[in-house]
């Protein structure tokens, strides 16, 4: 697992690219697999929620995330978590530049 | 004075009910969408009856034809205002709801990702507006490789 950001602000809008590290597998009966996909995905900026997203198998592996949110600036951090359907979870902290 | 009473503590009780719900509550109430094996069953858990109709203000952007159907580049957003919810699917992915985004305050509605497709489909994005309405755009992207396999 392991969480990649690119964070960078112009004006007062932050771009962020998020780079997860993450099979988001499917079940398959063939090779006894199951599921393992993340479910919940968050972004915070100053105690408000700045992204959210509720994933499925039907992103890719690794998932890539580009958004863009206001009231960003050079220093402030965010805050990206996520939890997947077997109840892993992951969250750091990055700056955005 | 009593009765006063009963019905304050009957109304934190309620919120105390209500509000898991209206703050976390989106898989709990939506999880079954992402199960159903056709597109309109699982817009139809997500969104009821809702009306839903084409919008020119509502942009997909993705390949006329992928190579990998393991991670189709897709770009969702929209110029419309007082958007609250977006979602995407894949009409013939063997689950088609790939993902649901909701809107906050500061959230610019725009984003990027990479999809699964198993086979050549229409991709539909709905764009959920606060007066309740769907608002769509619907591009067929050509795939060469399936990616459901695995």
């Amino acid at each position: 697992m392991g969480i990649k950001v690119i964070a960078k602000v112009k004006d007062d809008v932050a771009e962020v690219k998020l780079l997860i590290k993450h099979p988001m597998q499917m079940a398959n009966a063939k090779t006894n697999k199951t599921a393992k996909y993340i479910q919940e995905l968050l972004v915070k900026h100053g105690g408000k929620t700045v992204y959210t997203m509720y994933p499925s198998v039907g992103i890719s592996e690794n998932p890539f995330i580009k958004f863009m949110f206001k009231g960003a600036k050079v220093g402030d951090k965010i805050n990206v978590s996520w939890k997947d359907n077997t109840g892993e979870t992951e969250q750091g902290e990055f700056d955005l530049k | 004075m009593q009765r006063r009473n009963f019905i304050k503590i009957g109304g934190f009780i309620a919120l105390g009910v209500l509000s898991p719900s209206l703050y976390a509550g989106f898989l709990e109430d939506h999880a079954k969408a992402f199960t159903f094996k056709s597109a309109p069953e699982a817009m139809g858990d997500l969104y009821g009856q809702a009306k839903s109709a084409a919008d020119s203000k509502v942009e997909l952007k993705v390949p006329d034809i992928a190579e990998n159907g393991g991670a189709v580049p897709v770009t969702i957003s929209t110029t419309l205002s007082d958007v609250v919810e977006m979602s995407l699917f894949v009409e013939k992915n063997p689950y088609p709801l790939i993902a649901v985004w909701q809107i906050n305050e500061n959230t610019i509605p725009d984003f990027s990702t990479r999809i699964r497709m198993g086979e050549t489909s229409n991709v539909v994005l709905v764009v959920k507006t606060k007066d309740g309405t769907l608002h769509t755009a619907t591009k067929e992207v050509k795939v060469t490789v399936g990616g459901c396999g695995g």
